[in-house]
């Protein structure tokens, strides 16, 4: 299947600072791909080169065929952008900003009356889509925020954190919507920091820091690569620092150690938890809880980076 | 050139949706007036700039230079800035407008004086100005005057010193007596009619040139406040565009299939519609209230849009050199009252210290309110030529001052 959207070896400097390095993926139509890491990884620096706003240092990024840069008219064409905030004209209706999106979009004279029409019948705001966008409720602007992304009938959707401040109806209705849109066949580039939203949405997830691509694959490929094994969560003092001097014979593997956690990935939990517990407290750590986890994406960043997508 | 037009449309239709906004451009103009009626309206106080008089002295006597001592004297000299040339060089100074006052002392005034003869002295009075040659007149009656009474007390002791009758000073007694006459004078107001030097000859030098009759201290103020008012107008509604940027709506914009500039230029174009609103509605307001005239109502139309243009375009090139409205206003503000000093919008050019009075004709609030003095036809315009290029000059420095600004915010787009 022809990739709608592909970025090949993208790497973005600002100065001394390298905001993306030689980032490389793909989607296809009808993928919902998820960009995982935490802020200042880079994901909305790809997606500004992506809609053609910053120029890369190097690398390739094709929108259906098209470079952003060389025909970006051609390109943006085929992009809807929805961003963390909804910048929205609060003081114009949403039918107003439909019609501004149009205009902005190309779309046909003849056509814009009905496209703004379905599109406020389609996000339920029919009855009171000429009032000011300043009247409606935080949901009802998310609605219309996405809905100014597909005015112009993009064929790729750029997510840039649409998740950020939502409450959970507006949730529950992008993710309806967001699905709905992979099935008509969009490909769609989800950036987040929740790996709950990437577990939930994406088919792939790409998890990124620092401008790098770490790990690319499915969420159960992703899962899989920390093997067969369960997390053990130990909070506590650990003045022995990372518990790096645990017995190799214990079959046990530090992922990660900070802030007075420890994060340790055994065969078998529940049945290893007491040799681990015991060979912890022997390097004079103090254990004040254990949790015993299946791993997950989280799991696994902490494992790649050393940090929580958090920090 | 539809989604242009589409675009602009709602541009103007926020403006419009915006109270604030809307009676702020509404007021400014108000407001403006407001405050040139009670600096020049007739209970106000103001300070007059000083009148520029200039003296042709074709007697080159101990009392023509006198008269010119009068007026160069400490006490005048705040109020009259008195040049003694030649005659040539008067009638060129009268004929590019660089005078108020010309005042000739015609030849044998001294020996004339002392010999009690009937004596005029000639004043041409500039038909461009009102009120500055008015003053001028004044003064130089009242020194008239004065030197006509001085006469009749002083005339026997002068006359016989003159005569060379007495080879001694005056006697206590003739001093007194003369003394006498001084009080009289005083006391006895008509007897200051004895003097027959206050006959003076008023003329205007080439009245045929006389081009305006409105008050020429509203000709001297109003095109500096036009001016001004679209700055304060360009920076408050450039602010807006600022924050269309910050909060990522030109961002979004930019992700659409139109090209940057479209969205920016609905912008700048509705930007420049209000403001050109607003200054016009200024020029009614003192045309009404102040009986200005700004001359042709086409050129003053095209003046208004080109300087509407130029100074909301340098305003939003400043702000897009700063990251966020606060300092876009701040850095707007400083350069554009500096700006604003230097071109005339706060005092009339001609009053600006002599080394940064030239800075006017390259600057674009100098264009401007040159623009408008030369098309209100004053005579302090400067001799930098027509409003036409300065017309030109305006629109040159919009587009290249929004193409820059364009630049600028595209590569600081900002994606929220």
């Amino acid at each position: 299947m022809a990739t709608k959207l592909s970025v090949e070896k993208l790497t973005k400097r600002f100065g001394e600072r390298t905001a993306v390095d030689e980032l490389s993926f793909a989607i296809s139509p009808g993928e919902i791909y998820g960009l995982l890491g935490p802020n200042g990884a880079g994901k909305t620096t790809t997606i500004k080169v992506v809609t053609g706003l910053v120029p890369p240092t190097s690398g390739k990024v094709r929108v259906a065929g098209f470079d952003p840069f060389a025909e970006p008219l051609k390109a943006k064409a085929e992009l809807g952008w929805v961003g963390q905030e909804t910048s929205l004209y609060e003081d114009l209706t949403a039918e107003e900003n439909l019609r501004l999106a149009c205009a902005l979009g190309r779309v046909p004279r003849a056509e814009v009356g009905k496209r703004v029409a379905d599109l406020v019948e389609v996000i339920g705001l029919a009855d009171r889509a000429r009032e000011r966008v300043s009247a409606y409720s935080g949901g009802m602007k998310r609605r219309l925020h996405l809905a100014v992304a597909l005015v112009h009938r993009p064929g790729v959707l750029l997510l840039d954190e649409p998740m950020v401040g939502v409450d959970p109806q507006a949730r529950a209705y992008l993710t309806e919507t967001v699905r709905k849109l992979a099935g008509e066949g969009h490909a769609v580039l989800l950036t987040t920091h929740d790996m709950d939203d990437a577990e939930r949405l994406c088919h792939r997830v790409g998890i990124i820091d620092r401008g790098r691509l770490l790990a690319e694959g499915t969420v159960d490929e992703l899962r899989a690569s920390l093997g067969e094994r369960d997390v053990l969560r130990l909070e506590g003092d650990f003045p022995g620092g990372d518990g790096r001097q645990l017995p190799a014979d214990l079959g046990a593997e530090v992922l990660a150690s900070h802030d007075g956690e420890l994060l340790i990935a055994v065969e078998n939990g529940s049945e290893a938890l007491p040799r681990v517990l015991v060979a912890v407290e022997k390097t004079g750590a103090v254990t004040a809880r254990v949790t015993l986890e299946r791993p997950t994406l989280e799991t696994l960043f902490l494992k790649l980076t050393g940090r929580e997508l958090r920090d | 050139m539809a989604r242009f037009a589409e675009l602009l449309r709602l541009e103007l239709r926020r403006r419009l949706r915006d109270p604030l906004s809307l009676i702020v451009w509404l007021a400014i103009p108000f407001f403006m007036v407001a405050i040139m009626v009670a600096v020049f309206g007739p209970r106000g106080s103001s300070s007059f700039p000083q009148v520029k008089v200039l003296l042709v002295d074709h007697d080159n006597g101990l009392l023509s230079r006198a008269l010119g001592a009068a007026l160069t004297s400490r006490q005048l000299a705040g109020y009259f800035d008195v040049k003694t040339v030649e005659e040539d060089e008067a009638e060129r100074l009268m004929d590019r407008g660089d005078a108020s006052l010309l005042v000739t002392i015609p030849k044998g005034f001294s020996r004339g004086f002392l010999d009690n003869q009937p004596l005029s002295i000639q004043v041409f009075r500039n038909p461009q100005e009102s009120i500055m040659p008015k003053i001028g007149e004044d003064l130089i009656r009242f020194l008239a005057s004065s030197g006509g009474a001085l006469r009749a007390a002083l005339l026997p002791l002068l006359g016989d010193v003159v005569d060379g009758n007495r080879a001694t000073r005056p006697s206590l007694a003739e001093t007194l007596a003369v003394n006498a006459r001084i009080y009289n004078l005083f006391d006895q107001p008509a007897a200051r009619n004895l003097a027959s030097i206050n006959a003076l000859s008023v003329a205007e030098h080439h009245p045929e040139r006389k081009k305006v009759s409105h008050s020429e201290v509203t000709g001297w103020f109003a095109p500096g406040f036009v001016a001004l008012a679209l700055l304060f107008m360009a920076n408050g509604q450039t602010q807006d565009i600022q924050e269309d940027l910050v909060d990522g709506r030109l961002g979004r914009a930019w992700t659409f299939p139109a090209r940057p500039i479209l969205a920016l230029a609905a912008k700048v174009t509705a930007l420049m519609i209000a403001m050109s609103f607003s200054a016009l509605l200024l020029i009614g307001a003192l045309v009404g209230a102040l009986g200005w005239r700004p001359g042709n109502p086409i050129a003053v139309f095209a003046l208004v849009l080109a300087t509407a243009a130029a100074f909301g375009s340098l305003s939003l090139l400043l702000r897009s050199l700063t990251h966020n409205p606060e300092a876009g206003g701040a850095a707007a503000n400083g350069i554009m009252v500096g700006l604003g000093f230097l071109g005339g919008c706060f005092v009339p050019v001609p009053f600006l210290p002599r080394f940064v009075r030239g800075i006017a004709d390259f600057i674009p609030t100098g264009w401007a309110v040159q623009g408008l003095n030369v098309l209100q036809g004053a005579a302090w315009a400067g001799a930098a030529g027509g409003a036409g290029w300065r017309i030109g000059a305006l629109a040159a420095t919009a587009v290249l001052c929004f193409a820059l600004a364009a630049h600028l915010m595209q590569r600081g787009a900002v994606l929220r």
